[in-house]
């Protein structure tokens, strides 16, 4: 946001205080307010706005403390009738009468600023015209109804009975003449204000608009505003600016009406214009779903000529923004308006496509594109979903048994358990639960946090199961009258049929259907896949790189397929994932027995065994392979079922604390590189390093076992280990920082409870850490990470371990920053890393 | 069996309206020390109002009956006001406004406009709970709720809305809501 502050500040004598939008071409933002600057490169580019002015923040500290400035005002009336002439029409009076919006518009945008009032302008006369102009009494009382709610409400800070009141107005609206009507309701408004604030409803136009720009401006100072500035500390003296434009009709002429245009479809990303159109219509009817609006589609073989000029000012207004706008338009006798044009939303597989297609067409750079897509939007593609086949499958199977209210969307499949406390065990168990209720309360929290999918008998799209199901993204049916609810037996009961608790259930959280039995799925990456696969290719031309941490055959493809860089594997989880950690246990538990001579070979057949499958999984990739992390709490889970009470062999929490076990490994490694015929060389690496006399030694233990085609890696795990960096760098191929490790010894906590989040969460919520260590890089890590010199390092690469922790954007800013460009990260967070991470290195990069 | 005093209600009532909570969400919301919270979540334990489960406290029906005859004790005179009833009445319309506007944020993801009417109406029932706060001084701790999640999401943290894991704006309307409810007595109805 630009925040110049050399606004234009008005002073008593020089003083321009009104620019309208053809003539504050000069003006920046930080004068002209976020809004006004859009206006006004609009207009200058040519694009349909109706004509208006704008009252510079300059005016905003004199305005908001007294009355408005005489000179001001003087302006403003001038601005006004200018407008007039221009439109053609009069303030106040007939026979076309102008009316006006008043909104704010600060540099930077807040909350708790006045929002916009319409249909300023209206007092008798204007009525009268104005229902003489469009030949209908019921629009116009309905326009100044519209209008008496938002200033009622807004400037003169009526209640919310007064403002139902008003409401109640339109509802016993006699059908007579346009002055048997009108001019009572003026009158009726005007009492009822009085009644309830004291002050007259002001049914002087000038009057009105006076009051209205004094609200805005004062809006600058209300206490949410303050609050928010104070908060980031916005300077309280930036102020806001006040956008009067002329108001246009939907129902004015032919053809005349209102809508919503997208440039480009919000659902596919597509290219093409999509929207509707709401033919004499005004704005608020489309926004507020009381009528039916057309699609474009339907309206181009009507009008054919307002669907081309609203397909050419899309293309212009991509040109101006180059991104995809969401357009509120309306059509007066003939003529095209831009009421409001934004940066549109989209669905997440729109987001991809639109910022690849925007490459394409050269309207945007790739940084820009990748900054485009959220790192949530590439985890919520590849989300499952029915395959449409095995869906149309389903409904022609009859499997569809009911259908309720779609809720919260998404589509699942899992078993249905009819009780909180047994859902959370079934998930535990590792099953995808369906929790099915009558209804939900706050009670059923934990049971809905472990499901799968929600659905309910009862209550509609704003119950709590709704509520709270779309708060946890979890797809949700409620209001499903066809379903009953025996808990006590755990049946659930669906049009007649009974379905015990486990049986295979369906959801659509859209659409609102559930079917009997799972269906496939499939997820949207498998159809942008390759768009998906350009964005992140983008994102790494930054200069990072992720790797991920696997532990079978299935892991690496997958990981590959996601784009890691690199691939690393720690030798306990693969010994446990191919159920072998036996053998590791079974040693250890023979050396703590004091066995002389254990035989460790059996540990380097199964590392053999377990790695080659991966091996020859990998093609070209960087392969880390990490020993096991011997130390007692790890391993002791296992042993303590075969040697129980056996204390720690010595040694174990040493990195080189049993050589001969670091040996079988390295072997193991070397024999696998062999059989899997990997091109090498992998890197060997060991955690907790602190010297480099152990980094010698582990080079030697390397050299002797497998030769020199192996590079050998160091995890700092401590601040000891990160304050040896420079030297082992010098030694070492690789050093990767163990994040997490790092922030648990600075706080002496057992690295692998840090992430069991309940406890540490309470103690936070109890205030009694002032912050979360998962969260922010602590201080003293802060102070002791050393900044990458690529120079003085040589060839040593350096990363940083997130693996187990998630990636907070902060700890991934603080290392990026520190110079670290290569990150480990969770196998399933492997793409929307690479784009976070490309994200904040193209934002640093930006001039 | 004596009543609750008011700081072992003000406790085992933000239990009795959470169903589960921590310690700590306690102390937060009952507005009371920590350590004395958790001085009162052990002799609760002890007397089985409550259950320890890991850190999570889960109400026991005996808990309950001892939240329930505090209201009916403290509040009998209030249920019965005609006052009351019309302030409830006055509630239920901007409650209804309240649970529209909260639908509609989230079904336009978080649309800035949808949050600031969420934000309004909260303003509306702060003020509304203004006027009945004389009556039942312990609603200033609503107020303090209200306004410190108002901000979290004016500064951009969007759970502070409807997220039913934090003290968002919708969990403290539910609460209120429950709370009012048995001030006067009346079951809730689905």
């Amino acid at each position: 946001m630009n925040m110049v502050t050399e606004a234009a500040t008005p002073t008593r004598s020089s003083t321009k205080w009104v620019y309208p939008f053809d003539e504050a071409d000069g003006l920046d933002t930080a004068s002209l307010g976020g809004k006004g600057t859009g206006l006004v490169r609009m207009t200058s580019a040519g694009l349909p706005v109706p004509p208006g002015f704008i009252i510079p923040t300059g005016a905003c500290a004199r305005c908001a403390e007294d009355d408005l400035p005489d000179d001001l005002w003087a302006d403003v009336q001038q601005a006004v009738q200018a407008l007039a002439r221009r439109a053609n029409r009069t303030f106040g009076g007939g026979p076309r009468p102008l009316l006006v919006s008043v909104r704010s518009g600060a540099p930077v945008s807040m909350p708790g600023m006045m929002d916009t009032i319409l249909n300023l302008g209206l007092n008798e006369a204007a009525l009268l015209a104005l229902a003489e102009s469009t030949g209908d009494t019921a629009f116009v009382a309905d326009t100044f109804l519209r209008f008496a709610r938002m200033f009622s409400e807004i400037v003169l800070g009526a209640d919310d009975d007064v403002l139902d009141a008003i409401e109640e107005m339109k509802t016993d609206l006699p059908s007579a003449s346009a002055e048997k009507v009108l001019p009572p309701l003026a009158a009726a408004v005007s009492r009822t204000l009085t009644d309830a604030v004291g002050q007259p409803f002001p049914l002087d136009p000038w009057e009105q608009l006076r009051l209205a720009i004094r609200a805005v401006f004062r809006s600058w100072n209300s206490r949410r505003a303050v609050r928010y500035r104070d908060y980031y500390r916005i300077p309280h003296d930036l102020g806001t600016a006040t956008v009067v434009q002329q108001m246009v009709f939907g129902n004015l002429g032919t053809p005349a009406g209102t809508g919503v245009a997208f440039t480009r479809d919000p659902r596919t990303g597509q290219a093409t214009l999509y929207g509707e159109f709401l033919e004499r219509g005004q704005g608020e009817d489309v926004v507020a779903g009381t009528h039916t609006p057309e699609p474009l589609t339907a309206i181009a073989a009507r009008y054919p000529s307002i669907v081309a000029e609203l397909g050419r000012v899309a293309g212009q207004l991509e040109d101006l923004y180059r991104d995809m706008l969401d357009i509120e338009y309306t059509v007066e006798d003939g003529t095209l308006y831009l009421l409001q044009v934004r940066v549109g939303k989209r669905s997440a597989e729109a987001a991809v496509r639109i910022a690849v297609d925007l490459v394409d067409e050269e309207r945007i750079e790739p940084a820009t594109a990748i900054t485009r897509v959220t790192p949530d939007q590439v985890r919520q593609i590849r989300r499952p979903r029915f395959q449409p086949e095995a869906l149309e499958a389903a409904r022609r199977d009859e499997r569809l048994l009911a259908t309720g209210v779609g809720a919260s969307p998404g589509q699942v499949s899992g078993v249905t358990v009819v009780d909180p406390a047994r859902a959370e065990q079934q998930a535990a168990a590792g099953q995808p639960v369906i929790l099915v209720r009558t209804t939900t309360s706050p009670q059923d929290l934990p049971g809905m946090l472990a499901s799968v999918g929600i659905v309910t008998a009862r209550g509609g799209s704003t119950s709590h199961a709704a509520v709270v199901a779309r708060a946890l993204d979890k797809p949700c049916i409620v209001g499903c009258g066809a379903l009953t609810i025996d808990a006590s037996h755990g049946v659930v009961r669906i049009s007649g049929e009974s379905y015990p608790e486990g049986s295979e259930l369906s959801i659509d959280g859209a659409s609102g259907q559930i079917f009997a039995g799972s269906l496939a799925t499939t997820r949207g990456i498998d159809e942008i896949g390759d768009s998906v696969a350009r964005l992140l290719d983008w994102a790494d031309a930054t200069g990072c790189e992720v790797f991920t941490r696997v532990s079978t055959v299935d892991m690496a493809a997958a990981a590959i397929k996601d784009g890691a860089h690199g691939i690393g594997v720690r030798l306990d989880e693969v010994l446990a994932a191919a159920g072998r950690l036996d053998v590791l246990a079974e040693v250890l538990g023979a050396i703590a027995a004091g066995h002389q001579g254990t035989d460790v070979h059996v540990v380097e057949a199964a590392v053999t065994a377990a790695l080659t499958d991966i091996l020859a999984a990998l093609d070209y990739q960087p392969f880390v392979v990490r020993t096991a992390d011997l130390s007692w709490e790890r391993v002791s889970e296992t042993l303590a079922e075969l040697t129980p009470g056996d204390q720690p062999p010595p040694g174990t929490w040493l990195p080189l604390g049993m050589p001969a076990l670091v040996r079988a490994q390295a072997r193991g490694v070397r024999n696998a590189v062999r059989t899997s015929g990997h091109p090498g060389p992998i890197t060997l690496m060991v955690g907790g390093i602190v010297d480099v006399a152990e980094l010698s030694a582990l080079k030697e233990i390397c050299r002797q076992e497998v030769g020199e085609k192996i590079h050998v890696a160091a995890a700092l795990r401590s601040l000891r280990g990160l304050a040896a960096l420079p030297a082992l760098a010098r030694e070492a191929d690789a050093i990767w920082l163990d994040h997490r490790a790092l922030t648990a010894s600075i706080y002496h906590y057992p690295d692998e409870l840090l992430v069991s989040d309940g406890a540490l969460d309470a103690y936070l919520e109890q205030e009694l850490l002032t912050a979360d260590p998962r969260k922010e890089v602590d201080d003293l890590l802060r102070r002791n990470v050393p900044t990458v010199d690529t120079v003085e390092w040589g060839q040593c690469c350096l990363g940083v371990n997130l693996v187990g922790w998630g990636f907070a954007e902060s700890v991934v800013e603080f290392y990026r920053a520190a110079g670290y460009r290569r990150f480990a990260v969770d196998g399933d967070g492997v793409q929307a890393a690479r784009l976070l991470i490309g994200q904040r290195a193209a934002e640093a990069d930006a001039p | 069996m004596t009543m609750l005093d008011e700081d072992a209600f003000l406790a085992l009532n933000a239990l009795y309206l959470k169903k589960m909570a921590t310690t700590g969400d306690l102390a937060e919301i009952s507005g009371l020390p920590c350590n004395q919270v958790q001085a009162m979540v052990g002799s609760f334990v002890e007397r089985g109002w409550l259950l320890d489960m890991g850190g999570d406290l889960v109400i026991q029906t005996d808990g309950m009956a001892q939240v329930q005859d505090y209201y009916r004790e403290t509040y009998s005179s209030l249920s019965q006001r005609e006052d009351m009833r019309k302030w409830y009445a006055r509630f239920q319309q901007i409650n209804t406004q309240f649970i529209k506007h909260v639908t509609d944020w989230q079904q336009t993801e978080g649309d800035s406009k949808v949050q600031d009417r969420v934000i309004t109406t909260v303003e509306r029932l702060v003020k509304l709970i203004g006027e009945i706060e004389q009556l039942v001084p312990r609603y200033t701790g609503y107020i303090r709720r209200f306004e410190r999640s108002s901000s979290a999401v004016d500064q951009g943290n969007r759970d502070f809305v409807c997220t039913p894991t934090v003290d968002s704006l919708h969990n403290i309307w539910f609460e209120f809501h429950e709370d009012f409810l048995a001030v006067l007595d009346r079951p809730r109805d689905t």
